[in-house]
């Protein structure tokens, strides 16, 4: 257990490095340098120049990258271009505001989606089936962004029930988190009943039935165990999703995450907060992926790590 | 100067004879002030910064017996008003780092200049912020600002002139960051301080921006600079605006409050949200909603917000949109462009009446002349025609009847330029439509090695001619034009000092470039603007495109 934990370790360290590689010399290449874009249009070049030079952006691509990762090595991310303040430390005040959003959508997405589709496999070709498959397929065909302006239209502007958009209390989650949410269900309701009408159809779930256990029993506390490692592996890559693409729902919503930070750092130039940025959320999703394999074993205890 | 309209807080504190009669013994300062300027322009049609000196004469007790006479107001309520730059809006809580116009809204609320722009009859004009009055000699080589006695930051303490040398000799120093700093740099000598409410700024050549211009440089308190530090002001400034910053999150939104007893206006309302939702749809929702009062908007959606209450204000003609022949400026010998028929012929090939009522939905107006309508000297030339068969025949007279052009532009393309694009066509054109991302096109512009034309869009927040100084000189950031004569008259409105001439030869240099071909104008927009119903007044300073005054507003 101890050798595959250091494997993985080792493997998202070289991951992590690849992808804030391919980053710093992805940004670098784009057209349009940062002193330029942070000058702002009316500056003249000999401004330009000179932020350039502040900034270290007259170095050579070989210059910058080595100082770059010396920085990355000691956690010096350098302030963001644009705003002055820590490039990380920008990063860390919008993530949470994102890590809310992901996590209320994977328990919309797991939670309603899973129980939709343990209903399917309970009662296949029944209402709950069709209806639920007719439900998720409906989110999964429509785009999010579609989804989203619908729901401001319907439940903000129309019904008046919740707010349009922006940061608040509890009813300021609803529509950014439901749409986030109702577009991976789909697939959450798909898996979870082949899943579970793979298991409902085993041998050790008639066996159990012969013993005489009451089936919500059956279901809820064996079959959906049995069934949970795939269950769980979409949720962990939905998880990913969210934190990493809920781009889309935050400039709907404008929500003020990291997902909507990293855009904007993009077309401003902030290389520093797009690296920072970029580093946090593979560090993020390397230890979810590490974290959701570990309890594979937990939940199935065949499963041993060499 | 005795205009009476409503709704311009700045010219109801004019009128009055008592007003003049207490002001007799300033007044004579003030006349000293217009004698020494050399200039008793008083153009209450177009801006002049001569018309904020001229009226000085009345000012130094205005704000005493506008204390006098009217009720204290009390600040109530709150407004929200969505910039949508997202980032670009509140890059920056020290008002004084200021590199974009989205910026000016925040900067507007939380900070005052010494002399400030605002609405005046249907253009913009100037008035008295922290300084009362100021002298300039016929050499231009210095500015005197005679500060309000009365002038105090948000924190209470008063402003002095060493916080106008502070804040002017901050621009120049790094890190800080300015639109103007190298300009300022050049320009800029030093700021003697000869008693608290005197500021005298020295400069190393005219520069006339600095009053025309002078809202960009808003006044910061020196001691709570150098209380906080750098970063620490950034997060938490002080400044002397009609709002107070209390929180925000850089990039996401700012809370203000009101400063009561404001030593120039007092705002109606009492708190101030400022943030920035990229999505119009969205914004639009939000004024339905009542969650937001003011947004920007495009003018396609004017009859939503219409529909469902709301009201939409504009400026007049704040944007100017013009064509660039990159060809020959970068040199390209076999180009077409090189030609002024050839340009005069794809000039003559834009419908311009049925783009700007159609496509624009009504925001625009068709335009001969680049430039800000608004301000002084603006040269309000035809624009041309829309006839494809004279444009066909120029073309064919020039010899050059069929041709490929490369036709960059921001992405997303724009309907109107696949219109422009189709129209072109017909005249044997083939533009090569190359869109690029806003960073990368700005990247191309200033690079001056692309050849074919682009599409320029400038002019929010120009209020001086002197500004169009990147567009016309021949070592101008964004100028593809090299006329010694253009360079010459350009020279002499950035560094002159006579306000009538400088607006008289901005008027031809608009002129030769008409007459030369070497923009062709398209037309002006105007910046449009949703508000909500709770909002009861405020309106936009026309040619200026952005959400100002809001010290103004009622909800």
């Amino acid at each position: 257990m101890a050798r595959y934990v250091v494997s993985r370790v080792l493997q998202a360290i070289i991951v992590v490095w690849i992808v804030t590689t391919l980053v710093f010399v992805l940004v670098r290449l784009t057209p349009g340098d940062a002193a330029q874009v942070l000058a702002g249009p009316s500056a003249p070049q000999e401004e330009i120049d000179a932020l350039r030079k502040e900034l270290g952006l007259d170095q050579s691509l070989g210059s910058q990258y080595v100082d770059y990762m010396s920085r990355v090595v000691r956690g010096d991310f350098r302030d963001s271009l644009r705003f002055h303040e820590s490039a990380m430390g920008l990063m860390l005040d919008r993530f949470p505001n994102t890590l809310k959003l992901a996590g209320i959508a994977l328990v919309i997405s797991v939670g309603l989606g899973g129980l939709i589709g343990v209903g399917s496999a309970i009662h296949p070709g029944g209402l709950v089936d069709r209806g639920g498959k007719f439900f998720a397929i409906l989110g999964q065909s429509m785009p999010t962004f579609w989804i989203g302006l619908l729901g401001i239209l319907i439940f903000a502007v129309k019904l008046g029930w919740l707010p349009a958009a922006g940061p608040g209390d509890w009813k300021h989650y609803i529509l950014p988190s439901a749409t986030l949410g109702w577009f991976s269900m789909a697939a959450m309701v798909r898996l979870t009943r082949s899943a579970m009408l793979d298991v409902l159809e085993s041998d050790s779930v008639k066996f159990l039935r012969i013993k005489g256990l009451r089936e919500r029993e059956i279901i809820f506390k064996h079959a959906l165990r049995n069934a949970s490692i795939p269950i769980l592996t979409l949720a962990g890559l939905q998880f990913v999703a969210f934190l990493s693409g809920s781009v889309i729902i935050e400039t709907i919503f404008g929500w003020p995450g990291s997902g909507r930070l990293m855009v904007e750092s993009v077309t401003a130039r902030d290389y520093t907060v797009v690296q920072a940025g970029t580093f946090f959320i593979s560090i993020v999703l390397v230890l979810v992926n590490l974290v959701i394999d570990l309890t594979y074993g937990f939940i199935d205890p065949r499963i041993r790590f060499g | 100067m005795n205009d009476q309209r409503e709704g311009n807080y700045w010219t109801r504190k004019r009128v009055g004879r008592r007003t003049i009669l207490k002001g007799s013994a300033a007044g004579a300062v003030g006349a000293a002030a217009l004698a020494a300027v050399g200039c008793g322009d008083d153009d209450t049609t177009k801006s002049s910064p001569t018309a904020a000196a001229t009226a000085a004469a009345g000012s130094p007790t205005t704000a005493a017996t506008t204390a006098a006479t009217t009720a204290p107001v009390v600040p109530a309520g709150k407004l929200v008003i969505d910039t949508s730059v997202g980032g670009g809006t509140l890059q920056a809580f020290n008002p004084l780092l200021w590199t974009s116009g989205g910026q000016t809204p925040f900067r507007d609320a939380v900070a005052d200049p010494m002399v400030g722009i605002d609405k005046k009859g249907d253009g913009f004009g100037y008035y008295q912020a922290l300084a009362q009055t100021f002298e300039r000699p016929p050499d231009g080589l210095q500015v005197t600002f005679n500060l309000r006695p009365d002038a105090k930051f948000g924190d209470g303490t008063p402003v002095t002139s060493e916080d106008i040398k502070f804040t002017l000799d901050f621009v120049t120093t790094d890190p800080a960051r300015h639109a103007r700093k190298s300009e300022w740099k050049r320009v800029y000598k030093a700021t003697e301080t000869p008693d608290k409410q005197t500021a005298v700024v020295k400069l190393n050549e005219p520069y006339p921006l600095l009053i025309s211009f002078n809202f960009m440089f808003p006044v910061i308190s020196k001691a709570a600079f150098d209380k906080l530090g750098f970063d620490g002001f950034d997060g938490n400034p002080t400044a002397a605006g009609p709002f107070k910053f209390v929180s925000g999150a850089k990039g996401d939104h700012a809370n203000l409050t009101a400063v009561e007893g404001h030593y120039r206006k007092t705002p109606f309302i009492k708190d101030l949200v400022i943030k920035a939702t990229p999505e119009e749809a969205t914004r639009l929702a939000q004024i339905e909603t009542g969650e937001t009062d003011i947004c920007y908007m495009s003018p396609t959606n004017k009859d939503l917000v219409k529909g469902f209450g709301g009201r939409v204000a504009t400026t007049a003609n704040d944007t100017s949109f013009w064509l660039v022949f990159m060809d020959p400026y970068i040199g390209k010998t076999d180009s077409p462009t090189n030609d002024p028929r050839v340009r005069e012929a794809m000039s003559k090939a834009i419908n311009r009446k049925d783009i700007t009522a159609k496509l624009l939905a009504g925001g625009a107006n068709p335009a001969g002349s680049i430039g800000n309508p608004s301000i002084a000297g603006h040269n309000n030339l035809a624009p041309d025609p829309y006839d494809l068969t004279e444009a066909k025949k120029i073309l064919d007279a020039a010899g050059h009847g069929n041709f490929q052009i490369d036709f960059s532009v921001i992405a997303p393309v724009a309907e109107y330029v696949n219109v422009v694009v189709a129209d072109w066509k017909k005249i044997g054109i083939d533009a090569t439509v190359k869109p690029l991302e806003s960073g990368a096109w700005l990247a191309m512009v200033n690079a001056k090695k692309t050849p074919g034309l682009y599409i320029e869009p400038t002019g929010a927040n120009y209020v001086d001619p002197a500004q169009w100084g990147l567009f016309v000189l021949s070592d101008g950031s964004f100028s593809y034009q090299k006329d010694a004569t253009l360079d010459t008259k350009m020279r002499s409105i950035i560094s002159g000092t006579d306000d009538k001439a400088r607006a008289a030869t901005w008027g031809e240099v608009q002129k030769k470039i008409y007459d030369d071909r070497i923009y062709s104008a398209l037309w002006t927009t105007s910046t449009h603007f949703a508000v909500g119903k709770r909002v009861k007044q405020w309106d936009p300073v026309p040619g200026i495109g952005y959400i100002i005054r809001l010290e103004q507003a009622k909800v």
